[in-house]
């Protein structure tokens, strides 16, 4: 026998550890070892190093011949199939229930992974690109007088040279040339042209351009494809298009293209699969930017630098990180160009941003016409909220029905307790029944999601399927089976468990039942709090697109007809012609020339300032020439001076210049300001007239400082005002003088509004995917709310019998009954109301023009829910209320 | 038999055993391990070791009595069964055969 020494306690959470996960057969030996040697090296080093080597000495027991098998225990244990088969005869039994907790979960779910696509689709952007990580885009930060200007993409030509040489770290580069008012194509075959088509999405390149991005060849070498001037690849679809049944033999035939930029007869040197929607570029053709550069003038002097009509991308070499090289980029615009930016105080950053980042984090301002696809990272992170939020509602539901339940099985717990059930046991059985309703609702889900997720990628415009191997989808789908029912699972598992043997068996839950109900009404105010915000939102969104689509923007939009116009054969006799038999065709009021419309962006944006001014005092303008017919076609309104009427055809007439111009170059009230100069772009120009402020673009923009130019006649775009009541005549009358007048363009035309509204498309969407989920969050809280509702009026039918023998009447009892939930709903409401007045807040500020935060914005939604909520109560209490009473009490 | 094949380590644990004779659980032979080969031996290797003996039936154990030095809990005292001595005597002819077949010159030179 040993002499007994003094032993010490070794750290307790490493030891539960270790109970934990080790074999049973194995624990006592490794644990009297472990503790052994702890009190030996208590007494040599003292108590922290034998806590330290207790703790590692579990840590290294963590090895597979010690750990019991926990997977094995659960699916061999029988009590599970014992536990299913239990689960199975519950959700038989209570139909009702079972439905409403299936469904509600499974539309939670469903909205999860619909919304999980669509922010997989949303992140995938420009990541299928094999340089994604190295391939960056140019974009200029200016700054006046230290004051943040604006962040734009644009450059002169000259930039991407000047960098490559002087900054190593760049191995390629290309600079991007997009075909500005697209260009009218068509095939010629021996010598014949073939139907014209108008089209848009045409970006001149570099042949390095081919390399840095990643772009499937069907046909054709991508090494030389670009390399003649006159060569052009187009997609797959185009093939189709212009070559019909000849799309496979398209290589080295011809197409016509005639825009503002490369003209001529260009030879088919490549075809590459239609380019993905995942990214922020978008083109259908391609063409050598030499074509560009060589023509147009980009060779004159001065235009190197000046005109920023180009865009440009850059690879880094392998290993240089994007720091290094953005460090070295950032001032070189000032050893290039120092005496312009010096003059005007313009410092002037460059930076690499990359294109991965594009389409949600583009740091470009909307005003500098961004052509990329982007969205804002956070309709992104509102949508992951949303979901979110479903889910919770569908969760809370689950676990409100389950509670709700307790008595139900208060007495079958009892039972069980009372023939030697563990409480582990119990609680077991009730997390397998949660399993099961979780994987039936999750089958369910995949199922809608399957349904839906068309639907969704239609609404947005981008092709959505059901990706079930994409790893997120597969993770999430596993997370669920496995997280969901022990989130959702535990708190009613343990709480059904909890009853004491008697009590459960004597019926009496009177006192526990109080506790648990207010933690399930606290759960329902929660779910109607996030309805109330979703229903609140919902409205606020409508509305302001609403807004938007038919808001006042300073100009008459409605009954515009605009006819993009020819550029084959184009000369001012025809287009006089054509002028004045639309002018005499009965049902046109007036038309319109101009450089631009609205909603089509502006000509050009450039600095101006007042003429007696510092050159400091410099702000963007947006110019844009008009004829003048065109104020009056558009319904403009002039405030002072005089509008281009009595203008001439060749000398300066001056700028129509906008209210906010006249304040923004401090010229005084509207009619001081007439006759004062301004200079555009260093040019002086006097101000002939001042226009009411106007939106040319959308809403989201304040107003900028803007002026119209004079311009005798231009076929760019032709604004024709239509009465009415002759739409239909007037366009077939314009269809008809078109064709004759401009033979070989093809006619395109479309109405002033919606053209204008399309720009709101992203909102629209928005809207919609907004207005899809909110729905289903109220959906899913109202089937929570009717599970609530008709279980607590068949527990109370006793006492709903009584009262009706003692002569209550059916309205005081469905009062009575419907008036506990109604304050739940109120106090959700008082709850939701600040919240969303946030929230709203917070939106409506992305807006430069946005609705005003009004009472009823909060009125309408709460009166809404109310009615929903009422209605799904009433469906129970007024049946309840109805019944005969006879029946309910009779049931023993 | 599955894995009758006695590893380096293995070898060194069913001797160890058999030389601490009555004495003979995890953290003496640990001890003894460490002191005689001068390596450290980790707790989980040993461990390892003495399982794998365990299900190739080289050695069995008996539960002693519980100290208060491990907190109430008993030794498990390892004892090398027949089939385990078996196993070393086969293990130490092979490498003796070996050994007789090793030219004397090879070692002249160390």
């Amino acid at each position: 026998m040993k002499v007994s020494i003094k032993t010490y306690n070794p750290p307790k959470l490493p030891q539960r550890f270790l109970r934990w996960y080790c074999k049973p057969e194995l624990l006592e030996d490794i644990e009297g070892d472990i503790h052994e040697d702890f009190n030996k090296r208590y007494i040599r080093s003292g108590a922290r190093s034998a806590r330290l080597y207790y703790i590692l000495d579990v840590i290294r027991f963590f090895r597979p011949f010690t750990i019991r098998n926990f997977m094995k225990t659960q699916i061999i244990n029988p009590m599970f199939k014992i536990n299913t088969r239990i689960a199975f005869r519950n959700l038989a039994k209570n139909k009702l229930y079972s439905f409403i907790n299936i469904t509600g979960l499974a539309i939670g779910i469903a909205a999860c992974l619909i919304i999980a696509h669509y922010v997989i689709f949303q992140l995938s952007f420009d990541r299928f690109h094999e340089n994604a990580e190295s391939v960056y885009r140019v974009n200029t930060t200016t700054y006046q007088n230290e004051e943040y200007v604006g962040t734009g993409i644009y450059c002169g030509h000259a930039l991407a040279p000047a960098l490559k040489r002087d900054v190593p770290e760049i191995s390629k580069y290309s600079r991007v040339h997009p075909e500005y008012g697209g260009a009218i194509m068509n095939r010629v075959i021996d010598g014949e042209d073939s139907e014209p088509f108008r089209e848009q999405n045409i970006i001149y390149v570099e042949p390095a351009f081919l390399e840095m991005f990643t772009i499937d060849f069907l046909q054709g070498d991508p090494a030389t494809a670009l390399d003649d001037v006159n060569s052009l690849l187009i997609s797959e679809s185009m093939a189709k298009k212009y070559f019909g049944d000849e799309a496979n033999n398209a290589l080295g035939q011809f197409i016509k293209a005639s825009g503002s930029w490369g003209n001529g007869t260009l030879e088919v040197t490549g075809i590459f699969k239609d380019y993905p929607a995942n990214s922020h570029l978008d083109f259908d053709f391609l063409k050598p930017i030499s074509k560009v550069v060589e023509q147009n003038n980009y060779a004159e002097e001065g235009t190197n630098w000046g005109w920023t009509n180009f865009f440009m991308y850059a690879q880094l070499g392998e290993n240089v990180s994007q720091d290094i090289a953005g460090e070295k980029i950032a001032d070189l615009m000032h050893t290039y160009t120092p005496e312009d930016l010096e003059s005007t105080s313009q410092r002037v950053v460059l930076t690499l941003q990359p294109i991965t980042d594009i389409h949600l984090k583009s740091d470009v301002d909307d005003g500098d016409g961004e052509i990329a696809d982007t969205k804002s990272i956070n309709s992104v992170y509102f949508m992951i909220l949303i979901a979110g939020f479903i889910l919770i509602i569908a969760w809370i539901n689950f676990i409100n029905l389950s509670t709700a339940k307790a008595t139900e099985r208060g007495l079958e717990v009892g039972i069980k307790k009372a023939i030697g059930a563990h409480r582990s046991q119990l609680i077991s059985q009730f997390l397998t029944e949660s399993f099961w309703i979780n994987f039936i609702a999750i089958s369910l889900a995949l199922g809608f999601t399957y349904l839906l997720l068309p639907i969704l990628g239609n609404t947005i415009g981008e092709p959505l399927n059901l990706q079930l191997g994409h790893p997120v989808v597969l993770g999430g789908i596993v997370g669920l089976v496995f997280i969901g029912p022990l989130l959702a699972g535990v708190y009613p598992a343990f709480v059904l468990s909890s009853f004491k043997t008697v009590s459960a068996l004597k019926g009496n839950q009177s006192i526990k039942m109080k506790y648990q109900f207010s933690i399930r009404k606290g759960l329902v105010v929660f779910q109607f709090v996030i309805s109330t915000l979703l229903i609140a939102g919902t409205f606020t969104v409508s509305k302001q697109i609403d807004f938007m689509r038919n808001g006042d923007t300073g100009f008459n939009r409605s009954e515009v007809l605009v006819i993009k116009g020819p550029s084959i054969g184009v000369t001012r006799a025809k287009f006089d012609v054509f002028k004045n038999s639309m002018l005499s065709f009965p049902g046109v009021e007036n038309m319109g020339t101009s450089r631009s419309v609205p909603g089509a962006g502006y000509n050009f944006a450039t600095s101006g300032r007042n003429a007696l001014a510092e050159k400091s005092t410099e702000q963007r303008i947006e110019v844009t020439w008009v004829d003048p017919d065109f104020i009056h076609t558009y319904d403009l309104e002039l405030i002072a001076g005089r509008d281009f009427s009595d203008a001439i055809e060749d000398g300066p007439n001056g700028a129509l210049v906008s209210a906010f111009s006249v304040e923004a170059f401090n010229l005084g009230t509207p009619e001081e300001a007439i006759g004062k100069r301004i200079l555009i772009s260093e040019d002086t120009v006097f101000v002939r007239g001042v226009i009411e402020d106007h939106n040319w673009q959308s809403l989201h923009r304040a107003y900028m400082p803007s002026a119209l130019l004079h311009i005798p006649a231009t076929v760019r775009y032709m604004s024709i005002r239509i009465n009415p009541q002759n739409a239909q005549s007037v366009i077939q009358e314009a269809e008809k003088q078109f064709m004759d007048v401009f033979p070989g363009n093809p006619l395109e035309y479309y109405f002033m509004d919606d053209f204008f509204n399309r720009q709101y498309e992203d909102d629209q969407q928005f809207g919609k995917i907004f207005n899809a989920f909110a729905g289903f969050a109220i959906f899913a809280a109202c089937l929570g709310l009717f599970g609530l509702a008709s279980y607590s009026v068949v527990q109370k039918a006793k006492e709903i019998g009584i009262r009706k023998v003692l002569g209550a009447s059916s309205s005081h009892i469905t009062m009575l009954f419907s008036k506990r939930y109604m304050i739940l709903v109120v106090v959700a409401n008082l709850i939701a109301i600040p919240l969303s007045y946030f929230a709203m807040k917070q939106w409506l500020s992305d807006y430069a023009f946005s609705i005003p935060i009004t009472i009823d914005l909060f009125i309408l939604p709460i009166l809404l829910l109310a009615i929903i909520a009422t209605v799904t109560i009433m469906m129970q209490t007024v049946r309840a209320s109805m019944a005969n009473p006879v029946k309910n009490l009779r049931a023993e | 038999m599955k894995g009758t094949y006695l590893g380096e380590f293995q070898e060194i644990v069913l001797l160890t055993i058999i030389v601490l004779n009555e004495n003979a659980y995890g953290v003496t032979i640990q001890d003894e391990i460490e002191k005689r080969t001068n390596r450290t031996v980790s707790r989980g290797a040993l461990h390892t070791a003495l399982t794998r003996l365990d299900e190739k039936g080289f050695i069995t154990s008996i539960y002693g009595g519980a100290t208060s030095e491990r907190g109430g809990r008993r030794k498990r005292y390892y004892q090398v069964t027949n089939l385990g001595k078996q196993a070393l005597q086969e293990a130490r002819s092979i490498r003796d055969e070996l050994w007789s077949q090793v030219p004397k010159f090879a070692f002249q030179n160390i």
